[in-house]
């Protein structure tokens, strides 16, 4: 009763909590002015001509590099250094113990900062130093940066860069580029020649390559664009995305991958989902607790996937797929199509070619196909409807429909109906073998001869067309023509109707 | 005395008198505590709400300042902090701190060792030991450094990771329980 009445001493504890919050956060905006750091800064210039064996190395720390290019054989050196501090004085003899080295040898020009010793630090010193740097264009180049940005333009004899905790940006490359980041993003464009990237814990974005690509990342997204050689990507934990490429070759983990209009595709990634837009060439997927989803594919396609749905459009080849607990939706595939899957539903449309499907406890509905069709399944229905081609399915139940279907016809089923329409062509039939139990089977026969023998046990054989009966006939069993007979028409039921019935569409 | 004789004095002291303003009166207390505890509920409930706004609002402003301070190019200029802009940082720094404290005891009491763990959440675990120690560096330069711009916006930018991090292992951990 007392507490209802009252807040309570969570709530006053909760109240008292955000007061203080308050009140810290309001803190330093009535903190009493302080006196303000002290900063100076000196500048740095020299120009040295270059031999044309020497590279240019620069090793640093604590700020930005920008390296452009000229024509010219000298290199220019210029730097602005920072350092601020509580007093003037301690500011002024920091910066002048600041040293920034540049060492001549025979083989290379190196580019070194040499901050002062760890005991300025209990002078609560801070620093920074921003190089830009004009160099010759055809002088290899090598930088190591720490905690700063590096930028690099022009280059035409091959770069290696490596940096961390810092943005990397490279453009206009000539020759090989070698790139290394941490912790930042990286981004090389309009780069002529090969380019190796390795990146973790940042985004890579790596766009008109000349020469191959091979990035390698780890929690970051990669973006890939315009690469005329072959892109090699391997990511873990972050987005890929490749488009335009001769060939995308792309490894990943718990990201997704995107790819468009490449030469050839093959990707594997794991729980992560799969795009594949526009590939000229082959196409090779692999994945597990994601979807796939496949258009305008002009090679062979094969697909491997557990635990995830599989979408195939546009395939002017064969198209192949292996999958379990995952619906496969086929449509537009130019040479055939081979599903083999567990669990899944699956359905094929328009095929030029023929279809074979396995897979269990789901349907199987097949359209339009140009060529045979067979199925394999177990606990799911089978359904195919204008079948250029002959039908062989095996299931069990679940019922079977087949209509128009221009082959033989064979159908093995358990426990489920079955009801087959042949497509009725002028002076032509083709076989018809139907078994099931404890379901009934339908026939819908065109004008046309057969040679009918129906059997069922516990269940009655019904006819709408004339049949000439020869041989013995009973309560479950009929033998006789149809017609002047020709084709095999073989019905065998147990516990179940059998009907034949005129009605196949002409 | 027996239980009767008892009984009996009982109701011979038994006295009855008229007493209107009893019931009356007794209403009238329950209304005047009902009114006055409506008043202080939302007296509470106002006062309360005032100091979350002013909190949120606070926090709002700061977080604007520091992420338009982060998009912002370092340039020459703002190379180095100044004592105001070091004092903001440490502010931001401190409220990602105690972000991260909450999340990583949240993440240890999820933590089950004797749980088969997934690839994914291995995977976010190693990252937070990579980001743990970038961490470490960024915060021994700035030990030595503690001005500098560019330093101060990577470390909170690596805290923000390991954030992100923690509550993706949060997510996983609660998704696979």
């Amino acid at each position: 009763m007392k507490n209802s009445m009252r807040p309570s001493a969570r709530a006053v504890r909760r109240g008292i909590s955000v007061l203080v919050l308050a009140a810290f956060a309001a803190a330093p905006c009535v903190a009493a002015p302080r006196e303000q750091r002290q900063e100076s800064t000196r500048s740095f210039d020299r120009t040295v001509s270059v031999m044309p064996a020497q590279a240019l190395r620069v090793e640093h720390r604590h700020g930005d590099v920008r390296i452009t290019t000229h024509a010219r054989s000298d290199l220019r050196v210029q730097a602005v250094i920072r350092v601020s501090a509580d007093s003037e004085r301690d500011a002024a003899q920091f910066l002048e113990r600041v040293q920034i080295e540049m060492l001549d040898t025979p083989t290379a020009v190196t580019v070194r900062t040499i901050y002062p010793e760890h005991e300025w630090s209990r002078r609560n010193i801070s620093y920074a130093v921003d190089y830009t740097l004009l160099m010759p264009e055809k002088m290899p180049l090598d930088v190591h940066n720490s905690f700063g940005s590096v930028a690099v333009s022009g280059a035409k004899a091959g770069i290696s860069v490596v940096n961390a905790h810092g943005t990397l940006t490279v453009a206009d490359i000539t020759g090989r580029s070698r790139l290394e980041n941490s912790f930042a993003a990286t981004e090389a464009s309009r780069m002529n020649g090969d380019v190796t990237i390795t990146g973790s814990n940042g985004d890579v974005s790596a766009t008109t390559i000349a020469g191959a690509l091979e990035v390698t990342c780890r929690f970051g997204r990669v973006a890939v664009g315009a690469v005329r050689g072959a892109a090699l990507v391997g990511n873990s934990n972050g987005q890929v995305e490749v488009a335009d490429a001769a060939s995308a070759t792309i490894t990943n983990s718990f990201g997704a991958v995107t790819v468009r209009d490449v030469g050839t595709a093959n990707i594997s990634n794991s729980n992560g989902a799969v795009r594949v837009t526009g590939v000229r060439g082959p196409a090779t997927v692999k994945t597990s607790f994601a979807p796939v989803t496949m258009a305008t594919i002009a090679g062979a396609v094969d697909v491997t996937n557990s635990n995830g749905d599989v979408t195939l459009k546009d395939v002017s080849a064969a198209a192949d797929i292996r999958s379990s607990f995952g619906r496969i939706e086929v449509q537009g595939v130019k040479t055939g199509v081979r599903v083999t899957t567990g669990n899944s539903s699956v359905r094929v449309i328009d095929v030029q070619g023929p279809v074979t499907v396995k897979t269990s406890f789901g349907l199987i509905a097949v359209e339009r196909v140009r060529g045979a069709f067979t199925a394999d399944n177990s606990n799911g229905g089978v359904e195919a409807a204008d079948v250029r081609g002959a039908a062989q399915v095996n299931t069990s139940f679940g019922p079977v429909t087949l209509r128009d279907v221009e082959g033989a016809v064979n159908v093995r089923n358990q426990n489920g109906a079955v009801e087959v329409t042949p497509l009725a062509q002028a002076g032509r039939c083709h076989n018809i073998t139907v078994e099931t139990s404890f379901s009934p089977i339908r026939v819908h026969l065109p004008q046309a001869g057969y040679n009918v023998a129906a059997r069922t046990s516990f269940g009655r054989i019904r006819t709408d067309v004339p049949i000439t009966v020869t041989g013995s006939t009973g309560e479950g069993t009929l033998s006789g023509t149809i017609g002047a007979g020709g084709c095999s028409l073989q019905l065998t039921n147990a516990n179940g109707d059998i009907q034949i019935a005129g009605g196949a569409a002409q | 005395m027996t239980a009767d004789e008892l009984s009996a004095a009982a109701k011979a002291m038994r006295r009855d008198w008229d007493s209107p303003g009893l019931w009356p009166a007794i209403e009238r207390r329950i209304r005047e505590d009902e009114r006055a505890r409506r008043r202080y509920s939302w007296t509470s409930l106002a006062a309360a709400a005032v100091v979350i706004l002013s909190v949120a609002a606070s926090l709002v402003l700061l977080g604007n300042r520091l992420l338009h301070e982060r998009a912002a190019p370092v340039t020459g200029a703002s190379r180095l902090l100044s004592d105001e802009g070091l004092s903001d940082v440490e502010r931001a720094e401190a409220q990602y701190i105690a972000a991260i404290e909450a999340l990583a005891a949240k993440v240890a009491r999820t933590d089950d060792s004797t749980r088969p763990t997934s690839l994914l959440l291995a995977n976010l675990r190693e990252r937070l030991v990579v980001i743990d120690a970038a961490i470490a560096d960024c915060r021994a330069e700035i030990e030595r450094n503690r001005f500098n711009t560019h330093l101060r916006r990577q470390l909170l930018s690596i805290y923000q990771e390991k954030r992100r991090t923690l509550e993706q292992i949060l997510d996983e951990e609660q998704h696979a329980s």
